[in-house]
């Protein structure tokens, strides 16, 4: 698991400071980070 | 031995018929909760010159979200243009489909109305106009924003396909 800060545009849109790496098998962002599952993680539970 | 010999082009779709490229796909879950600011789930970059004059763009998105009566707004750009902005309320999942043509040339488009989820079907509004110029690389983005913090956007998996005539 990484995470990944997240940056706010311009136009008051957030996206990853950094590409979500191709590994990934679940992404979760709170609204400051990207948190990126990975192969071999545990992935959290969806709502 | 006998071997079969055509000169007729065969690419996929059957003979003389050109196949579907897939550009991007994923069902690798991409959440946003906890903000109400509108969020980046993917990005897809469209290369320079792949849509044809007389191509498409075909994008399959499925979402899921909380089940309430709040605004969840599930978005899709392509330089600059929305061409996907469905405020989804008292559901719990939405699958959308659009179709982006080019009509004759690089920089003008049409496609149904943006607002209209599930994006096939009939509706009272105009279809989308649209000038993204595909003779250049142009990035693709699909969204989700919460009206409510502790609330979840999913998206839960994406197709993005070219076709050229």
């Amino acid at each position: 698991m990484i995470t990944i800060p997240a940056v706010t545009d311009a136009n008051a849109i957030q996206s990853p400071a950094t590409p979500i790496p191709a590994d990934a098998i679940a992404v979760v962002c709170d609204g400051s980070t990207y948190t990126v599952y990975q192969v071999g993680d545990t992935v959290p539970a969806s709502s | 031995m006998m071997h079969a010999v055509s000169n007729i082009g065969f690419s996929g779709g059957g003979v003389g018929l050109k196949s579907v490229g897939a550009l991007a796909q994923s069902a690798v879950p991409a959440s946003v909760t906890g903000t109400t600011i509108e969020t980046v789930l993917a990005t897809i970059v469209i290369p320079a010159g792949s849509v044809g004059s007389n191509g498409s763009i075909r994008i399959l998105s499925l979402w899921s979200y909380t089940n309430s009566a709040n605004n969840k707004v599930l978005k899709g750009v392509v330089g600059g243009t929305a061409f996907m902005s469905v405020t989804s309320t008292s559901t719990g999942s939405l699958q959308q489909e659009t179709m982006l043509r080019n009509r004759g040339e690089q920089n003008s488009q049409v496609a149904f109305s943006p607002f209209f989820a599930g994006g096939i079907g009939v509706t009272a509004n105009a279809v989308l106009s649209s000038a993204v110029n595909f003779s250049v690389a142009q990035t693709m983005t699909l969204t989700g924003t919460l009206s409510n913090t502790s609330e979840t956007i999913t998206l839960e998996g994406y197709t993005v396909e070219i076709l050229n005539p």
